[in-house]
């Protein structure tokens, strides 16, 4: 069995960040592995040592970009795909429409029985490129994975959450499935695995040798620029005992109308 | 233009989400018509629930809207898989605009069944597509259509965990967006059309079934779970009670049940919640999970990580009840409560019960 997991790079969110002239200002360069795609990982592995197999780690993006593919072969992906952005300026404008041409082209060529993707990106929360992937291949999928099981026959059986229950759905191999990350735990690399990882293969591919035209990655949406949330400013706050901060509760609710 | 909308129903009525769209919608279709650019607003209806509803029904409530027409599919129940819901809202998006050969605006509210299909229907149509936005128009006030028959969008989303948002402009002559629930106000009644005209109604089904459009579906649904049988939907809820990590147990699910009960509040829980099983991942809100905006959302023993944050920013008002009077949650609450939860809520439950029974 093999599954490509599709894993993205993006600027550690935790840490602090300002916006400034409608630019944005992270406090540190820090990147990390995206985490929902951490658990598109950790599943692809869990099936993998269930049914014995291949797990190819596939991303996008600059230089750096290869720490996040070492990252994912230190927590046991086999092998990682790396096509390179580097000296490309628009790289910084590329959009779900883009990586999702891109990663299409790679794929199209591939033998696969499942694409995994996360189901979102932390630091844009589009969750576009899976769905634009599995429609660009013309494959069927499945969104908001929470469990993923392979069958005799195949096929996988995947739990996904929707608005108000979970569905339980059976679809074909050579499908994509974009996970969400309250399926598992992602396991953190060991230090044997970390060293393992230095010596597995990591292809790189430059973006310009994919046989795709420009035109047809070219982003759809532009930025114009960042601007602060409108703040919510604390309210007032009340520390006393149980008794009287309750009392006081339930007659705020009942001044702002919230008893029906 | 052609402004449309993918409309949720419910038995008695439109629900809120999508109401809150049509009315933004009407606001922009009023505009472009002042400025003498035809337009018209579309509906299309893909949930079976629209079969309890008759045509003049249909006419009623969406007319209101300054609705023109109404894309309808009888079989609700196709729409339940990914591949067929993208067909039918493409066949009936290249209907409206082959006629004029015009530029059309899709909105759709943002949540799970949106969330499965957008980036697949806008690959589909050829569109652009900006996901997940809190507010959208054209990017000028007065205006004046493109040469090329383009739109020419912009909208804000919130990025980096709602910690920033950014402003996105797309340009092209169809355009899809997602809309978080609770971005724009609800219309007031005054403001509706009061006579609502007579709106056109087209159901798709044979076109759906035309041998040129067959759908092949490689996806089976063996099982639907329900979460919860008798709960209030958190997408439409008034009033949500939270509960996170301080709750601890199943003493506190009890707690926090009798809670909401009382404040006839639908339940959501913090990821910390989910992830031990006390509650089901159908009620996580937050960056994973939903993005809700009641009136009132109260969070019992949430510290208030910026990842659950960013799901309740559209709520109208935030109270925390929780012990630590550091806790970030108390930041962004408009009223705070410092205090053990096992000692305030059973007195707020007492306190709530005389009140009404005044
Ligand atoms: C990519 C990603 C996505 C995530 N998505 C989500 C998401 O969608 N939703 C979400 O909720 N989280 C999400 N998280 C997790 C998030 O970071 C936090 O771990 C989580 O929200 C913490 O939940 P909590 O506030 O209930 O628990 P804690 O942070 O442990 O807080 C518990 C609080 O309860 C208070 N407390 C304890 N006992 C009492 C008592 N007796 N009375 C009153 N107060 C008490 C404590 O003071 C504390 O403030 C995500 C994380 C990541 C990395
Ligand atoms: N540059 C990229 N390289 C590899 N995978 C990506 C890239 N961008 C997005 N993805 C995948 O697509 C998912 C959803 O991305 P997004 O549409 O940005 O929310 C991510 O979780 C990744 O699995």
């Amino acid at each position: 069995m093999k599954i490509f997991v599709s894993v993205k790079m993006v600027p550690d969110v935790s840490a602090p960040m300002l916006v400034k002239n409608g630019e944005l200002i992270m406090d540190a360069d820090r990147t990390v592995l995206n985490a929902y795609d951490a658990s598109a990982v950790e599943e692809a592995l869990v099936l993998k040592e269930a049914y014995a197999g291949e797990v190819v780690v596939v991303s996008v993006g600059p230089a750096k970009a290869a720490e996040t593919l070492r990252k994912a072969m230190a927590m046991g992906a086999d092998s990682a795909v790396h096509i390179t952005t580097e000296n490309m300026e628009e790289e910084l404008l590329f959009d779900s429409y883009s990586y999702a041409r891109i990663l299409a082209v790679y794929y199209k060529d591939q033998y696969y029985d499942a694409l995994f993707f996360g189901k979102q990106s932390q630091d844009t929360d589009a969750g576009l490129t899976g769905s634009m992937v599995a429609e660009i291949l013309d494959i069927p999928y499945v969104s908001n994975a929470i469990n993923i099981t392979r069958e005799e026959d195949d096929k996988f059986v995947i739990t996904r959450q929707t608005d108000n229950n979970q569905e339980i759905i059976k679809t074909s191999s050579s499908c994509l499935i974009t996970c969400s990350n309250n399926m598992n735990e992602p396991r953190i690399p060991s230090l044997k695995g970390i060293i393992a990882s230095k010596k597995k293969r990591l292809q790189k591919i430059n973006l310009r040798d994919l046989h795709i035209n420009e035109r047809d990655y070219k982003p759809q949406t532009k930025l114009i620029e960042y601007k602060t949330l409108p703040s919510r400013k604390a309210g007032e706050k009340l520390e006393d005992d149980a008794e009287k901060t309750s009392k006081m509760l339930a007659e705020f609710l009942y001044q702002k109308n919230i008893f029906q | 233009m052609i402004l449309s909308h993918l409309l949720t129903i419910h038995k008695d009525g439109i629900n809120r989400a999508s109401a809150e769209i049509l009315a933004r919608c009407r606001e922009l279709k009023n505009h472009l018509l002042k400025n003498s650019i035809n337009t018209e607003l579309h509906a299309i209806i893909c949930n079976s629930n629209v079969s309890l509803w008759n045509s003049s029904k249909l006419s009623n409530e969406l007319g209101i809207y300054g609705v023109d027409k109404i894309w309808i599919t009888k079989k609700g129940n196709i729409c339940d898989q990914n591949k067929a819901l993208i067909k039918y809202i493409a066949s009936a998006q290249k209907e409206a605009t082959k006629k004029y050969n015009i530029p059309s605006l899709l909105v759709m509210e943002s949540n799970e069944l949106v969330k499965d299909i957008l980036g697949g229907l806008a690959i589909h149509i050829n569109a652009s597509v900006i996901s997940d936005v809190i507010k959208f128009g054209f990017s000028d006030n007065n205006f004046t259509p493109r040469k090329d028959k383009s739109l020419y969008i912009r909208a804000t989303r919130p990025v980096m965990t709602s910690k920033a948002l950014a402003d996105v402009k797309v340009i092209d002559k169809q355009i899809i967006i997602s809309l978080r629930p609770g971005s724009y106000n609800l219309p007031d009644v005054n403001d509706l059309e009061t006579v609502p005209k007579k709106v056109e109604i087209e159901y798709m089904n044979d076109r759906l079934h035309s041998p040129n459009n067959k759908i092949s579906l490689k996806n089976q649904i063996k099982q639907v779970i329900n979460a919860t049988e008798d709960f209030i939907d958190l997408n439409e809820a008034r009033i949500i009670v939270a509960a996170g990590r301080g709750i601890k147990d199943q003493n506190g699910k009890t707690l926090i049940a009798n809670l909401a009960e009382v404040l006839n509040a639908g339940i959501a829980a913090s990821r910390a919640l989910t992830q031990s099983g006390i509650y089901d991942s159908s009620v996580l809100v937050g960056q994973s999970g939903k993005v809700v905006s009641p009136q009132l959302y109260l969070a019992v023993g949430i510290s208030g990580s910026v990842q659950h944050i960013s799901g309740i920013l559209n709520s109208k008002m935030i109270i925390a009840i929780n012990k630590d009077k550091n806790a970030p949650i108390f930041d962004i609450a408009d009223y705070g409560i410092v205090g053990d939860l096992n000692k305030v809520i059973p007195i707020l439950i007492d306190e709530i019960k005389k009140i009404k029974s005044k």
